[in-house]
């Protein structure tokens, strides 16, 4: 196994926190294990991009982390506003 | 020689991750948990991006893993800031000082809190 793919795996593991907060949390704290999920998909895309040589699709996580932030702070906006 | 060096890096940034996670879970308020988003953000995608320049000299992967870490950092310092000050407007309606609050002061010209 390749250090890009063991990577992988235990950054895929730590989603499993980040669900159990959002099944079980209240509003923010589903909105800050969602930032949470968001970087840790960021790092899983570009380790996984690389652990199969596909080193172009290091692009998903670029674009990743630049919509993750928006909708962020959309979220953030809404809740403060509305919900 | 530079795959142990991969392992250690990738090892330390997935390892800090998942302990981040976990402390997100574990404690119990969102201005709490708010807290374990920054290492993720700043150390371990720093960690992956060091690692990527090593394992792929292509400068093109390179620049665009430095780019998202770059937008992580600052999306870190941007939506943890959001999202604290969302968290006060809803629990006192306003991000201002509420009547009868204690709030500490920093004066540098007297080297205290006032």
């Amino acid at each position: 196994m390749s250090p890009w793919m063991a990577a992988s795996a235990v950054l895929a593991l730590s989603l499993l926190p980040c669900a159990l907060v959002v099944f079980r949390g209240g509003a923010f704290d589903r909105l800050v294990a969602l930032e949470m999920s968001s970087v840790v998909l960021t790092l899983l895309l570009a380790t996984l991009a690389e652990g199969m040589g596909r080193g172009p699709f290091i692009d998903l996580a670029v674009a990743l982390s630049v919509l993750a932030l928006g909708g962020a702070l959309v979220f953030v906006r809404t809740m403060e506003r509305w919900l | 020689m530079r795959t142990p060096l991969l392992w250690v890096l990738l090892g330390v940034a997935s390892l800090l991750t998942l302990a981040c996670c976990i402390g997100l879970a574990v404690m119990p308020r969102p201005i709490e948990r708010l807290h374990y988003v920054a290492p993720p953000t700043t150390i371990a995608a720093g960690l992956v991006t060091v690692a990527l320049f090593l394992a792929d000299p292509d400068a093109d992967v390179g620049a665009r893993a430095a780019f998202f870490t770059l937008t992580l950092v600052l999306m870190n310092g941007v939506a943890t800031h959001a999202t604290a000050r969302a968290m006060r407007i809803r629990a006192h309606g306003t991000w201002l000082p509420v009547p009868g609050e204690r709030v500490r002061v920093h004066r540098p010209d007297t080297g205290g809190d006032a």
